[in-house]
């Protein structure tokens, strides 16, 4: 062999992240390239875990909702209310009909911003900044509705062991829907734009794709699997007052990233209409009951769907005021499988937008 | 999208010309706690809820103190207090005042304001009320 001629090299190992400019929050992946194909990608989570589990015993069982909330900024006042409803389940608690239509109208309100946030950062990813921007001026009314009616933009704060905090008047709901409508127009006309837009086609169609099979497999949640073609929503179990609206689960077959775009942007139009009944349907009365005394010795769990899929909490007392035991199985965490099943064979330009498109969430994955 | 790029010359900016134009407060929004410093009897309970520990209750000196950054406007210190002087105003805290440094928190003295019955309104002028 001759100086010039080189054998033909073998995989290369490129590391991604944890410092990356498509991620909001430090991810780390190894790559495994040959030539320019992702062959593997071993992950790597860690670097921000924060032990707000552990807390549950040092805080009061009715404080802890606060650092509930604040395990992840974007689903901040499901994570309090998850907290809550296991806390309830415990101690037997009903919450009031209009704290717990109030606590829907909240949970659909975020999972509108966070989906908007996401096709911000999704647009962002692919170097549409145009699109970007027009999300995010989209999201700026839907978080201004959040602090009307629960006092914060992004950490809402109104989730309480037995209820809600806050209470909105009937007319300022009303007043928030009707200041919606132009978002609602908006997400219909972006929605067309993610379609039709021969940019973002591009760089979506045919990219990551994850089979029904596989997405099954590897217990996907949430828009990563209904995106897949698998009709699975927790909402369905009909927690809070999600027996009582009708909604349509949006789902995908082609498990692509244009899939799991269209998936969410579906979903937002889903998230309005059952803000609509919500509102139409409220009705009067308390948002919530007081809550006294020591929670009984026993453990429960309950399942939530939020934006970006099911998330479980698991909460266990030993009967005095601080929990023994908190867990959260956050839905970035049962997608990082599937998510590394989906960079697999893609190259390595595409890798960037196949982990936005799993819309991942790191802080929650770790706490 | 090239609609919107047309459309952009004749629109308003999506952005408030801040800090000359600011964006009014919610009746709801969790600006910041306030003290009714006479109605205080010092007995710590919003300071042991208090999540983010932002809470100073010393009795012996007379002092109650909360600092401002690292309190994150939960309310959980409301819902404690037995005698109910604390209350959530939609008005933020201002930001750093260099004339209190350190500054960044707010302190009530019984040497300065003397609990009821005896009439005493909270001390003016302090920094970052
Ligand atoms: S709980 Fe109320 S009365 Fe007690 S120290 Fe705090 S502010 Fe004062
Ligand atoms: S609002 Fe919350 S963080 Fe702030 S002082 Fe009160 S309990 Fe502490």
């Amino acid at each position: 062999m001759s100086a010039h001629e080189k054998a033909a090299p073998g995989p290369t190992v490129i590391p991604f992240g944890p410092q990356h400019p498509v991620l909001p929050e430090p991810l780390h992946f190894d790559l495994v390239l040959q030539d320019e194909k992702v062959i593997d990608a071993i992950p790597q989570i860690g670097y921000i875990h924060r032990g707000l589990e552990l807390l549950v015993d040092k805080r009061d069982y009715l404080d802890y909702v606060h650092v509930a909330e604040r395990i992840c900024g974007i689903c901040s006042f499901m994570h309090g209310m998850g907290y809550c409803e296991a806390v309830e389940t415990l101690l037997g608690i009903t919450v009031p009909d209009r704290g717990r239509w109030l606590r829907t109208f909240w949970c659909e309100l975020e999972r509108v911003h966070s989906h908007l946030l996401w096709l911000g950062l999704g647009a962002d990813s692919l170097g549409f900044e145009n699109l970007f921007m027009a999300a995010w001026r989209a999201r700026e009314t839907v978080v201004d509705v959040a602090e009307e009616t629960a006092g914060g933009r992004v950490i809402f704060g109104s989730a309480l062991v037995g209820g809600v905090s806050k209470d909105p008047s009937d007319e300022t709901l009303k007043r928030c829907i009707a200041a919606m409508k132009p978002v609602r127009a908006e997400t219909l006309r972006l929605a067309n734009v993610v379609m039709n837009e021969s940019t973002v086609r591009h760089r979506f169609e045919g990219v990551g794709v994850l089979s029904k099979e596989m997405a099954y497999a590897l217990g996907a949640v949430g828009p990563m699997l209904r995106a897949s073609g698998v009709d699975y929503d927790v909402r369905r179990r009909g927690y809070a007052a999600y027996a009582e609206v009708d909604f349509e689960t949006v789902t995908e077959t082609a498990g692509d990233c244009m899939a799991r775009a269209l998936v969410r942007v579906r979903e937002i139009e889903q998230s309005f209409h059952i803000m609509d009944q919500i509102v139409a349907t409220m009705p009067s009365g308390p948002v919530a009951v007081p809550v006294k005394g020591m929670p009984p010795v026993g453990e429960a769990w309950v399942r939530l769907e939020q934006p970006r899929g099911e998330v479980l909490y698991y909460v266990r007392s030993n009967g005095t005021r601080n929990l023994e035991r908190f867990r959260v199985r956050t839905p970035t965490f049962a997608n990082v499988p599937a998510m590394v099943e989906a960079v697999r064979g893609a190259s390595l330009a595409d890798v960037p937008n196949i982990i936005l498109t799993i819309d991942p969430c790191i802080s929650c994955t770790e706490r | 999208m090239a609609r919107t790029a047309f459309r952009n010359f004749f629109t308003k900016p999506a952005t408030r010309r801040y800090p000359f134009v600011v964006r009014p407060v919610f009746e709801a929004t969790r600006g910041r706690i306030l003290n009714d410093f006479p109605k205080c009897i010092l007995c710590s309970m919003c300071a042991k809820h208090c999540p983010a520990n932002a809470i100073v209750v010393d009795k012996a000196a007379g002092l109650w103190r909360i600092d401002r950054f690292a309190c994150v406007i939960c309310g959980a210190c409301i819902r404690a207090c037995p005698v109910k002087c604390l209350a959530m105003s939609n008005e933020r805290a201002k930001g750093i005042d260099f004339s209190d440094i350190p500054g960044r928190t707010h302190e009530h003295n019984r040497a300065t304001e003397p609990a009821a019955p005896k009439p005493a309104a909270p001390a003016a002028g302090t920094p970052n009320a």
